[in-house]
């Protein structure tokens, strides 16, 4: 590889990281904004989230439990952060190619997310506090639970567009139209997965207040938790951006109208999922399961028909 | 630089602890009015967090007794530096009606540095309100200082 090329790639990188991070930051901006609204609150302002991050990473003391695992209490939250981070690279905006692809991507980047919540119940188990241990396993069955639909829906749009690449996946959207009429079902599946990937409600349980403290999160101050904050904010960015390039691509002419469109689809996934957080109340981790592997996941085997049903219709 | 920025994301995004030291509940009630949509801390940044971990402001209602002080300079020990404590009720400043009671070990301000005290019993929600307030400005100076 030339150096020039190189380098131009590493300024790609950053340039995406650094936008993903500011589109999080909005997006978790949203989350709070509209739950104090529905709320009857006026809610935080917009520059809130970036205020937090700052101050606990920039103000904040960092401590460490004496009786932690030192090394990998320290080193969850970086991995958590390269991770969803690595993720946002695979990632196209509309009809704008990500940074790095290649055929099977979309598998890896499914993987970098459950990585990055597996860093997080590493963290947990490591700070040897009983809160992060509880917040870990809750973490870990949630992580099941949500995973089965979220993984059968992919199948389906990846029988349907005959592609394991999101670029390809996006590709055959452009010719096609988007895949969100062609498999309802799998659809509305991988969006009820969104609250339950993000830890909102009525999926917060591994980091219920009233139950456990903040669950993996417990011992976490100053630095390290601010890592865990920016993961989180990424990921908000990426997850929506993943349903949206799977499901909503709507093709426009111009590149600039492609990724407005894509942010827009993002902020109104971000709406839908606030909503449903707004108005629901925390459920039992064994709800939560049963909800997902029986509801949500007799949707994701009807959208699973699906293309096999267009097929044969012709 | 840098210094500044970090004293206004302090101040802009102070987290709330919430402790009772002995108190008699009038105070966490009128704690808890103050935490509620209709007077909406969250709108100057704040968040109620169950982890002293994740703390910068430590509200603390009631005397500290016998029972709790070891523990309580524990919790205080856990919440990461700069932080500020708000000691809410007549009890935090004077012990109040449980002076010289026996499982008393004395006001706030004898077992751990207080910032800001908010009289009554129970102060209203507008003046704990007023004393967070304050105290994020407090936890602003001791960054800017330091």
């Amino acid at each position: 590889m030339q150096p020039e090329t190189a380098i131009i790639l590493l300024l790609r990188f950053l340039a995406i990281i650094l936008f993903s991070i500011l589109f999080g930051f909005f997006l978790s901006w949203v989350e709070r904004k509209l739950t104090a609204r529905m709320q009857g609150r006026i809610g935080p302002p917009y520059y809130q989230p970036l205020a937090d991050f700052l101050k606990l990473i920039l103000a904040k003391e960092d401590l460490t439990p004496s009786s932690s695992s030192v090394s990998l209490f320290t080193i969850a939250p970086i991995a958590s952060l390269v991770t969803v981070a690595l993720a946002m690279l695979f990632i196209p905006l509309n009809s704008v190619a990500p940074t790095l692809s290649f055929t099977g991507d979309v598998v890896l980047v499914f993987f970098l997310l459950t990585a990055s919540t597996f860093m997080t119940m590493l963290g947990g188990s490591a700070s040897s506090s009983p809160f992060g241990a509880v917040g870990a396993s809750r973490l870990m069955t949630q992580t099941f639970a949500f995973e089965l639909p979220l993984f059968i829906s992919l199948t389906s749009v990846a029988i349907q567009s005959g592609s394991l690449s999101l670029f390809r996946i996006v590709d055959y959207q452009l010719a096609n139209g988007a895949l969100f009429w062609t498999l309802l079902p799998a659809t509305v599946a991988a969006v009820l997965c969104i609250p339950g990937k993000l830890s909102l409600a009525p999926f917060n349980i591994p980091n219920a207040q009233t139950e456990i403290v903040e669950g993996s999160l417990t011992e976490y101050s100053g630095a390290k938790l601010g890592l865990f904050y920016l993961a989180n904010a990424i990921e908000w960015f990426v997850v929506t951006s993943l349903i949206a390039d799977l499901f909503f691509f709507i093709s426009v002419g111009n590149w600039f109208a492609g990724v407005l469109l894509h942010l827009t689809i993002c902020l109104v996934l971000a709406i839908v999922v606030t909503t449903i957080k707004a108005s629901t109340a925390r459920l039992r981790i064994d709800q939560a399961l049963r909800f997902y592997w029986v509801g949500v996941n007799i949707l994701a085997l009807l959208g699973l028909a699906l293309p096999f049903v267009w097929r044969s219709i012709g | 630089m840098m210094k500044k920025v970090s004293a206004w994301a302090l101040k802009k995004s102070p987290w709330i602890y919430r402790l009772n030291s002995g108190a008699c509940n009038a105070c966490d009630i009128e704690v808890i009015a103050a935490l509620t949509p209709r007077f909406d801390p969250e709108r100057f940044g704040c968040l109620l967090k169950a982890s002293p971990r994740h703390a910068d402001v430590l509200v603390i209602t009631g005397p500290v007794t016998m029972q709790i002080s070891d523990r309580f300079k524990r919790v205080y020990d856990q919440v990461p530096d700069p932080k500020v404590v708000v000691a809410v009720g007549s009890c935090c400043l004077t012990q109040g009606v449980y002076e010289g009671s026996y499982s008393i070990v004395g006001p706030v301000d004898k077992v751990i540095p207080t910032d800001v005290m908010v009289p009554g019993c129970p102060p209203r929600p507008q003046a704990i309100l007023d004393g967070l307030l304050r105290s994020f400005s407090i936890l602003q100076e001791k960054r800017s200082r330091s």
